[in-house]
């Protein structure tokens, strides 16, 4: 399974790789939603150290959602549920290779986009990058786990991914409070001291999720 | 296991016909009346809050019968993925319906309370702020299943019927610990209720929960009789019949 899953990720890349524009749509997003959030509240931003991780959290979720919507398009045009099947390959295994390529991708728009809103907002604290990759990755599986399983789901309706965002985001709240608590932590104090249980929560909401979406995958792309 | 299909399963139970329909609703009605009544005349006035306390009764029955329903749909979701009957589709899908009737109710009585109580619309208190989560996430039940293309309709709706009710207790937990963090202006708990009051709460209950298994009964009948029209046509139109 580890192999299929490996190959499945390549491809995706690969497939990435050709055609860019899905990445640039959702590093543009990102960068759209930190600059209208400036643009909105710049003048009454006092703490923008508190500010920071909301606004790099909602840029980061439109992004995702973005990318997400993509991620089945080309398996049911090309009939890719079916090749896998042939092939033998678990639907758990397609359901984790999607979720690695869009942790992949976040981080990769996160790379750029988290630097330019601290550089924004004049928050820059470089001893607390190291921690604050280890939030935004755990951050951005949570957004993938659930996201993997709904764009799948909503793949399967009549808007096809227009319906994302509003199945996915009601389920996201604990993962994006979170986030923003620990990011909000790390910005304020340097150390995640003051983020109490918030890192413990969003490693448990990404375990739970990652392991229920798993076991669901296959009833979703069944045919 | 290896999936079957999810278009063509058998129906399995059977929803109550119309006889033990009358009856339940009589049951259901004649309950909801006497809380009614209890409410309004037996429950003793709140010392502090008066009149407006008794709203209390009607706003707590209502969220206990929606938490039931959508556990419900949660129990009847995992039921159809395994057995793959169409009554555990139709019930998981009705109790939904059921249950976002109630949970608005919630959602409505809760500020109104609020209000007079403590003189603010809303506060966001992990009860209070779970419904609202709650109510989005059923909303976003009903719209994929509308929106869901037809065979492929009860499988996905099930996934998304387990996946939002495994989110509940992780928003709530996640949003009691935001407002402790933050100053917390009210404290829900500490309520004391005197013994009429228990009496009158419970009889509630009771009540509101008997009301939803009707609502839920007479749903469940008319989603089980939509797909029993919806078969008509289509072997009407397989048989040509219908152009």
């Amino acid at each position: 399974m580890a192999r299929g899953i490996l190959f499945l990720i390549l491809k995706d890349i690969r497939l990435q790789i050709r055609s860019v524009d899905a990445i640039a749509a959702m590093f543009i997003m990102g960068l759209l939603v930190v600059l209208i959030f400036i643009f909105g509240f710049g003048p009454i931003i006092t703490k923008p150290a508190e500010v920071a991780g909301v606004v790099i959290w909602v840029g980061l979720s439109f992004s995702a959602v973005i990318g997400l919507s993509r991620s089945f398009e080309v398996e049911w045009r090309e009939e890719g549920f079916r090749a896998f099947r042939l092939a033998g390959l678990d639907p758990g295994a397609i359901y984790l290779g999607k979720v690695v390529l869009n942790v992949v991708m976040l981080l990769l728009v996160a790379l750029v986009l988290v630097p330019v809103t601290l550089v924004f907002l004049d928050v820059l604290r470089p001893g607390a990058l190291v921690l604050l990759g280890v939030v935004i990755f755990m951050g951005v599986v949570g957004l993938s786990a659930v996201g993997g399983i709904l764009s799948a789901v909503s793949s399967q309706t009549r808007g096809r991914e227009s319906l994302l965002s509003v199945l996915l985001f009601p389920l996201l709240i604990p993962a994006l409070i979170s986030a923003v608590k620990c990011t909000r932590a790390l910005l304020v104090g340097g150390t995640l001291a003051g983020a109490g249980n918030w890192l413990r929560l969003l490693g448990v909401y990404d375990l739970i999720f990652l392991a229920a979406a798993f076991l669901l995958f296959e009833y979703v792309i069944e045919e | 296991m290896p999936p079957r299909k999810g278009h063509g399963c058998s129906q399995g139970g059977q929803p109550a016909g119309w006889d033990s329909l009358a009856a339940m609703g009589i049951v259901a009605g004649v309950s909801m009346l006497v809380s009614l009544v209890l409410i309004l005349f037996f429950a003793p006035l709140e010392k502090e809050m008066g009149i407006v306390q008794k709203i209390f009764y009607v706003h707590v029955a209502s969220a206990f019968a929606a938490f039931t329903a959508f556990g419900l749909t949660f129990i009847c979701s995992i039921a159809y993925l395994v057995r793959r009957s169409r009554a555990y589709d139709q019930v998981a899908a009705s109790s939904v319906e059921v249950g976002l009737v109630f949970c608005t109710i919630v959602l409505l009585t809760g500020p109104i309370w609020a209000r007079a109580a403590w003189g603010v619309w809303w506060t966001w208190d992990p009860r209070l702020t779970t419904t609202l989560v709650l109510w989005l996430i059923y909303v976003g039940y009903l719209l994929l299943r509308a929106s869901a293309m037809r065979e492929r309709r009860r499988a996905v709706a099930a996934v998304y019927g387990i996946i939002g009710f495994i989110d509940v207790p992780i928003v709530f937990m996640s949003i009691r610990w935001w407002r402790t963090i933050h100053p917390v202006v009210i404290e829900l708990g500490g309520i004391g209720l005197s013994p009429r009051m228990k009496l009158v709460f419970f009889i509630t209950l009771l009540a509101f929960f008997l009301w939803y298994l009707y609502l839920l009964m007479i749903r469940w009948r008319v989603a089980a009789l939509e797909e029993e029209i919806d078969d008509l046509r289509k072997r009407r139109i397989s048989e040509g019949s219908i152009p």
